[in-house]
């Protein structure tokens, strides 16, 4: 029976409340007339605000309890209050479940056999679910009868203080133990807290950082044990015994580590002897014993931890329920936000494409309407309208270009330069559009050649064909060309 | 039935709302596709006529020098010929016009008659750097026979002359 203990608030608690963040907290520990009360910060400041009997100076007690309300309901703080062991129930429960969801739905079956009560009286909540080695899903439970809560609180509201948390006393015992003095590994503890009415006992071990075994609670306190050989102390060693016998037998090297607190830990000189006959056990006090269980829940209520809050259900206090309606409206008014955030998306992107396509779809019609000088064009045609449009100009504008192109008169020349540069003689010389037709006589069967590379130099393709020198012994040849 | 509570208008409203939008992105995401092909399928059209259209400025910088002439007609043919190749009166005669852009059009004229090619060729060089200037277009030499140098040509010449 063991978890680990330094990731208890940590871990998703199986029906507990959500715990509104505050910065300050404050912690009671109110016993049959003794009262403790503390205040904590996140800067680690513990301040006692009051460590006295409850009919002591009221007027300064007045003033501390108007603190605690002033700070609670401005939402500033939190006060948490313990609930006794004595007065409630907690224990592991097993289930032979392995799925989770399935696992929770049995977990009130379960608390309801195990309960000396019904059910349908108490308060209860699980915390810890997590899977044992063999993958069975097990949870930690605390219950106490509805009376036993609405006593508790009603003795708490006597005193002027509204408790937003009843939390049971041995889980924040262990856990304040846990964190003032470090475990060994394989070593047992024991949080013995003593109040003026009860007794109250954390049972754990070092394994993985601290696992808590078991709660108990005595209804033996300080006014019982305050006397020497009473039979209160050999009934409340019977007990403890009874306790120490059931835990693992443990390394003789790794004691029993017995930690004092709470008021009546002045006591221990009495009690310890009454515990000598196990001699595993090591007793040590804890710093600041008095105040421990105070701190203990105000450390807890910081750290936004409500493990065993049985002030839940309809007796849940307005904070919380203040919190939850807050969580949830911001929850809402997120999903809102977000939903709303989505649809502007939505609508924005949808917008800036359709601007788009319309900025790009005027840009069109400007041009087309720029080109074609048409004042209407049929949507989607414009293309082919401006090319029909620009075709015809396309001819008007053709002379111009023609003008700027190479004049044939720059053939001519080149022609005559060419023929008389190869010595030949033109008979005829026609040029029409890129054709090029030459007659002419030469008196050497090659001299035309020169011609023709010339004009192919030029940028002709040429075609040359010669006759047999006749009579005059001139080679006649006719020369055509056509511009590349 | 009770009435609502705030918080549930609250979460009805949150659910409308993420439904609604939920619904537009979905729709949104659907035409996606379409709606960017379509953009750009017109932003290839806007760049085509951009091109058509810078293609059509450049091609219309070719008016812009004959705009720029003091004299719009071009100087006739039968004067330069007379200048370049005395001696020789030639057969003009006009032919066909091709209509151009801003009231120009495109004359041609031939030019017919027997003359040294050496002449010719001041002639055709004297037509070319004449404003508007004579472009050569066609032409056809046949040696004559009475010299040596000397041809019957027929020319054909082009020029721009505003209407």
């Amino acid at each position: 029976m063991a978890f680990l203990i330094p990731t208890w608030y940590k871990t998703r608690l199986v029906a507990s409340i959500s715990i509104p963040r505050c910065r300050i907290a404050y912690g009671a520990d109110c016993g049959r007339h003794q009262l403790v009360v503390v205040r904590a910060t996140r800067k680690a400041n513990t301040t006692t605000l009051w460590q006295d009997t409850t009919t002591g100076d009221v007027t300064r007690l007045k003033t501390v309890t108007t603190e605690i309300t002033t700070a609670v309901a401005g939402g500033h703080a939190l006060l948490s209050a313990a609930l006794p062991a004595t007065e409630s129930f907690a224990r592991w429960l097993e289930t032979p479940l392995t799925a989770r969801d399935k696992a929770l739905k049995v977990l009130p079956a379960l608390l309801d056999v195990q309960l000396p009560f019904p059910l349908e009286i108490c308060l209860h909540d699980f915390a810890f679910p997590q899977a044992d080695a063999a993958g069975r899903f097990r949870a930690f439970a605390y219950a106490a009868r509805r009376s036993d809560v609405e006593a508790r609180l009603e003795q708490h509201h006597a005193l002027g203080l509204d408790p937003v948390l009843l939390q049971h006393e041995g889980g924040v015992l262990w856990q304040q133990a846990l964190t003032e003095i470090p475990l060994a590994p394989r070593a047992l503890r024991i949080v013995a807290y003593v109040g003026d009415a009860r007794t109250a006992l954390a049972v754990g071990s070092g394994a993985n950082g601290g696992e808590l075994i078991s709660l108990h609670g005595i209804r033996l306190g300080a006014d019982e044990l305050a006397t020497p050989d009473a039979p209160a102390i050999r009934q409340w060693a019977g007990r403890v015994t009874q306790i120490l016998r059931a835990l693992p037998v443990t390394d003789a090297a790794e004691p029993i580590q017995w930690l004092w607190c709470g008021p009546g830990a002045e006591l221990h000189a009495p009690l310890e002897p009454a515990l000598a006959a196990d001699e595993r056990v090591r007793f040590k006090m804890l710093a600041e014993p008095v105040t421990f269980l105070a701190r203990a829940l105000a450390h807890a209520a910081l750290r936004g931890d409500g493990t065993g809050n049985l002030r839940n259900g309809d007796l849940t206090h307005t904070a919380i329920l203040a919190h939850g309606a807050r969580t949830r409206r911001n929850a809402a008014l997120n999903l809102l936000l977000a939903g709303l955030a989505l649809t502007g998306l939505s609508l924005g992107w949808r917008a800036w494409l359709a601007n788009r396509e319309t900025r790009v779809q005027s840009a069109i019609v400007a041009a087309a309407q720029q080109l074609t000088g048409a004042a209407q064009i049929p949507y989607g045609q414009e293309v082919d309208q401006v090319q029909k449009a620009l075709k015809k100009q396309a001819t008007e504008l053709q002379p111009f270009l023609d003008a700027f192109q190479p004049s044939a008169a720059r053939d001519l020349a080149e022609v005559l330069a060419a023929a008389r540069a190869c010595r030949v003689t033109l008979d005829s010389l026609s040029h029409s559009g890129k054709a090029l037709i030459l007659h002419g006589a030469t008196d050497d069967w090659n001299r035309c050649d020169p011609l023709a590379a010339r004009l192919r130099a030029f940028g002709y393709a040429v075609e040359l064909s010669r006759e047999e020198a006749g009579a005059d012994e001139l080679v006649r040849f006719t020369l055509k060309g056509a511009r590349r | 039935m009770s009435r609502p509570t705030r918080q549930q208008l609250w979460l009805g409203a949150a659910a409308l709302a993420v439904t609604l939008g939920v619904a537009l992105a979905l729709h949104a995401l659907s035409t996606l596709s379409d709606d960017l092909r379509r953009i750009e399928r017109k932003a290839g059209d806007l760049a085509t006529l951009q091109k058509i259209a810078a293609d059509w400025r450049a091609n219309q910088q070719a008016v812009q020098p004959f705009e720029a002439l003091a004299s719009k007609q071009p100087m006739p043919l039968a004067e330069l010929f007379a200048q370049h190749v005395p001696g020789v009166t030639p057969s003009i005669r006009q032919r066909e016009a091709r209509p151009a852009l801003a009231g120009w059009q495109a004359r041609r004229t031939e030019v017919k008659g027997e003359a040294p090619l050496a002449d010719l060729v001041q002639f055709l060089r004297a037509a070319a750097d004449a404003r508007p200037p004579w472009q050569l277009v066609e032409f056809d030499l046949t040696a004559a026979e009475r010299a040596p140098g000397v041809a019957r040509v027929t020319l054909v010449l082009e020029a721009l002359e505003k209407k």
